[in-house]
């Protein structure tokens, strides 16, 4: 009598476990490859100036640290509008204080370049410079225009000509409707 | 400026590196970029008057939407879309990844503002970070998007609401930094390029300070954000600094910088050409110039930190710093090809490796792949002199002159910092000489002389030989001259300028003058100089000395004159005497013994005879007075110790009328020749009593004319 000896079960289970393993791996790959956007180990093969790493964590604390101030500045504030009847006033009706700087004032080419920064974003009232020197007294206005998160006076480039050698006094001041800033430096005219 | 090369600290750097160092292998003539530490801390290179270039910040094409999509997935892998309620915001909440308005992504956003305004749009992926930290935020809020790029919202107030929205927000920055970049007439900036002052912070009392605003791109950023980051911002890295910290900027040039490399940017754009390479086979001093040109193909100009070439010496890592130099800060002309040539002086014999490299940002592009590989030797310089040394045989203490001329047999010239003669006394103590003090080269073929003089004023051994220094390195270019210098020994010429009276008479003085004169070209320092004089024997005979004087000191070649040395002849016996020197203990004497006197007795007379009691009778007991006159008879003084009339009574008994104390004979015929004596004497008892002239000359008593006797 022949007795038959039954066949082992893994020679059966081998065939079907292993492609699944080969295709899990395959589509783990591509997984990988389509998270990371084309990126394999974090490295773009589009352009190595990119740097397609997860953030450090020095660069995450810094942007929750930019986006708190950022909230609670808006929490500080109530939301602004353009419209003038509600704007900030100062105490007793008096115009609220700006804060502004004339962060340049050099001599190129026979310009004298004046350059006055308004601590906050208008886009109405007057930028007034005046040069005063001995008995002289030159005066010269322009409007506002706002920037990012300050604004500009829309000047001021005078001839030098037009100002005699020596010390000058100048003085920048801003006024709109709601708020008002001065600010002086003294230069030298060559 | 030393070359960086530092270990990348992030994973993205590895990665990079490897990358690089895989191009390196493909492709020589590449070039690499070295680079600085990840900003843990502190903010390394930034340039508050030119945070970026302008070519870096219009380079609009730097990312298409997708690549732009694709950073935003990386910096957010996972969006914390339903985290708890947070500022007043209920979830869900979006990530700028899967941020959509109108329609379009964020990143599609980003990108069309790029394109519009011709602003690279990696500068608004920043913006976004740095004013509301929307790239890396992973639950970030609706009012972060409203005001996403911080437009319309100064630091102190609300901002305007006629600027929200991502789209409003991007699209007003851009529109800014066009206007800015293009300079235009219709936007008026607080700033100007050249200096400007810019606050550290919004609080007006922390002050601030004049910064040169270098670009338009520069000018454009402080438009946005008015203040730069003081000291303490920069130095906290990503983190905080003081209470006058303003964050704004530092933070841009930060994550600007990690994100996307500008310095990778610029390298892709640079196209470096070598014109002309050093000899490979430099001597050492020989001047060498390494010739490159770049070309800029950005479409605006880049100002660089530096151009130069770096030098390492035996290994391209580690090797010591030979950098040929440094030219910046440099800007390159977008589309134009500029050209620097370098030059160093091969100071080093081995191999030297150089290459081109730009320095930008605090970071290094590298070319060339390491550069060119020069083996230097040692150059070929003869002697067409040799070192000599005059006088050959120096003694110590005189004056040397040492010479010698060289020759560049090279066919370039050759750098000399310094040519001398180093001279060593017991090889360490310096007596160098011809050393040149200012630098020079020496042409090919030209000869060049080195000589000097100096005093050996020791005995012993020294060692002279030529020297080349070049880079404070020294180059021996002779065979060591060596001489055991001896100590002078006393050579003296003895001239006698009067003899001595060689048959004086006793108490007359005897001289003896002389010359001596230093035969040496040294000079030379004796303990004494003197004129020995001995009685009866010249070895052994009673020593009187003339005298002695000293220490005397003889310039090379030079004689004295000595005639003060004189004795007084006391002894009836020869007299020798003769000139001597003392020389560190030990006598030298001169003239075999010198000259032999015989003394005589003086010829001294009984010029008044002896009186006793004038001549008149006296009695027993009675004082009488007693004198006599001495004539002296020789030409020449006579000295005496003593001279008297000694009187004994019976033979034994002093009664000595008189004795005067020492004195002088003046010499026959002149006034004080003749010395009188007068005494007394009481004759107090009877019997014989002897008188006579007496003079003592040095203990030795001699009667002069005859004796007298009376009897009472």
């Amino acid at each position: 009598m022949k007795i038959q000896t039954p066949k082992k079960p893994w020679k059966k289970r081998i065939f079907i476990v292993l492609p699944l393993l080969l295709t899990t791996l395959i589509a783990a790959v591509f997984a990988y490859v389509y998270i990371f956007n084309g990126s394999i180990l974090g490295w773009s093969s589009t352009d190595p100036s990119i740097n397609l790493d997860k953030p450090t964590d020095d660069q995450i604390k810094s942007g929750v640290k930019i986006k708190n101030e950022s909230l609670k500045k808006d929490k500080d504030s109530s939301t602004r509008t353009t419209d003038k009847t509600v704007a900030p006033q100062g105490t007793n009706g008096s115009k609220k204080a700006v804060d502004i700087v004339i962060t340049a004032a050099n001599q190129n080419d026979g310009v004298l370049q004046v350059r006055g920064l308004i601590y906050d974003v208008v886009g109405d009232g007057l930028c007034t410079l005046t040069l005063s020197h001995d008995e002289q007294l030159v005066t010269k206005t322009a409007e506002p225009q706002a920037q990012a998160s300050v604004s500009s006076c829309k000047g001021f480039d005078i001839p030098v000509s037009e100002l005699t050698s020596g010390t000058w006094q100048l003085t920048l001041v801003y006024e709109n409707e709601t708020m008002k800033g001065s600010v002086s430096k003294t230069i030298t005219i060559q | 400026m030393k070359a960086v090369f530092t270990k990348k600290s992030s994973i993205w750097k590895y990665k990079l590196s490897l990358s690089l160092l895989a191009i390196f292998v493909a492709f020589s003539g590449s070039s690499t970029i070295t680079t600085i530490p990840a900003h843990a801390s502190p903010v390394v290179g930034f340039n508050p008057g030119r945070i970026i270039d302008d070519a870096v910040f219009t380079d609009a094409n730097s990312m298409n939407a997708s690549q732009i999509q694709a950073f935003l997935n990386s910096k957010v892998p996972t969006c914390d879309t339903w985290h708890a309620p947070g500022y007043g915001q209920n979830p869900p909440f979006i990530c700028l990844k899967d941020y959509t308005e109108n329609g379009r992504s964020a990143a599609q956003i980003i990108f069309d503002t790029a394109q519009q305004y011709q602003i690279n749009p990696q500068v608004f992926i920043v913006l976004l970070q740095k004013e509301q930290g929307l790239v890396t935020d992973t639950w970030p809020l609706n009012s972060q998007y409203r005001t996403a790029t911080g437009y319309g919202c100064p630091d102190t107030a609300p901002c305007d609401s006629q600027y929200y929205g991502l789209t409003n927000q991007l699209n007003w920055s851009g529109k800014m930094f066009r206007a800015i970049m293009n300079n235009s007439p219709n936007w008026y900036t607080p700033y100007v390029l050249g200096n400007n002052y810019i606050r550290w912070s919004p609080n007006s009392s922390c002050g601030g300070s004049n910064v040169y605003i270098e670009n338009r791109s520069t000018q454009a950023l402080y438009n946005y954000t008015p203040y730069q980051p003081n000291q303490a911002a920069l130095s906290a890295g990503y983190g905080t600094g003081d209470s006058c910290s303003a964050y704004g900027n530092r933070n841009f040039y930060l994550y600007f910088t990690d994100w996307f490399n500008p310095v990778m940017t610029l390298r892709n754009n640079l196209t470096m050409s070598i014109i002309s390479q050093p000899d490979t086979t430099p001597a050492r001093g020989q001047t060498i110039s390494y010739k490159v040109s770049f070309r800029n193909n950005l479409s605006s100009d880049v100002t660089v930190d530096a151009i130069g070439i770096v030098g390492r010496l035996g290994n391209v890592t580690s090797g010591a710093n030979r950098d040929f130099g440094w030219q910046g800060p440099v800007t390159l002309r977008s589309g134009v090809t500029q050209e620097y040539t370098f030059t160093t002086v091969v100071s080093d014999i081995g191999t030297i490796y150089a290459w081109p490299a730009v320095n930008y940002q605090g970071k290094y592009i590298q070319y060339n792949n390491w550069g060119t590989a020069m083996n230097s030797h040692q150059p070929s310089i003869s002697l067409t002199s040799p070192l000599s040394m005059t006088p050959s045989s120096p003694l110590a203490g005189q004056s040397v002159t040492l010479s010698a001329s060289i020759k560049n047999n090279e066919d370039q010239p050759i750098q000399i910092d310094a040519l001398g003669i180093p001279i060593r006394y017991y090889g360490k103590y310096n007596y160098d000489v011809g050393w040149t003090s200012a630098s020079g080269t020496l042409a090919p073929g030209a000869t060049q002389t080195v000589s000097g003089t100096t005093i050996f004023d020791k005995p012993g051994p020294y060692d002279a030989w030529v020297s080349w220094n070049l880079g404070g390195q020294y180059t021996t270019l002779s065979p060591v001259l060596s001489r055991n210098v001896v100590a002078p020994s006393p050579n003296f010429t003895l001239t006698y300028l009067e003899a001595p009276n060689l048959n004086p008479a006793v108490g007359e003085d005897v001289a003896v003058k002389f010359k001596l004169k230093n035969n040496l070209s040294v000079p030379m320092t004796i303990d004494a100089v003197g004129v020995v004089g001995r009685y009866g024997d010249p070895y052994n005979g009673a020593n009187r000395d003339f005298g002695w004087v000293g220490p005397e000191t003889f310039a090379a070649n030079e004689e004295k004159t000595y005639t003060s040395f004189t004795s007084t002849v006391s002894r009836l016996d020869k007299f020798y005497s003769w000139v001597a020197i003392n020389y560190k203990g030990a006598y030298t004497h001169y003239n075999n013994w010198g000259f032999m006197m015989t003394p005589r007795t003086a010829n001294l007379s009984i010029s008044s005879p002896m009186t006793i009691n004038s001549g008149n009778p006296f009695q027993i007991g009675q004082t009488v007075p007693v004198t006599v006159s001495i004539k002296n008879n020789e030409n020449r003084p006579i000295r005496f110790d003593a001279l008297g009339i000694p009187v004994r009574y019976y033979g034994r008994y002093n009664y000595d009328a008189a004795w005067i104390n020492a004195g002088t004979f003046a010499a026959s015929g002149q006034s004080g020749d003749t010395i009188s004596l007068s005494g007394s004497v009481n004759f107090n008892k009877s019997g014989p009593y002897t008188l006579w002239t007496s003079i003592n000359i040095n203990g030795n008593y001699y009667t002069i004319g005859s004796q007298k006797t009376i009897d009472l």
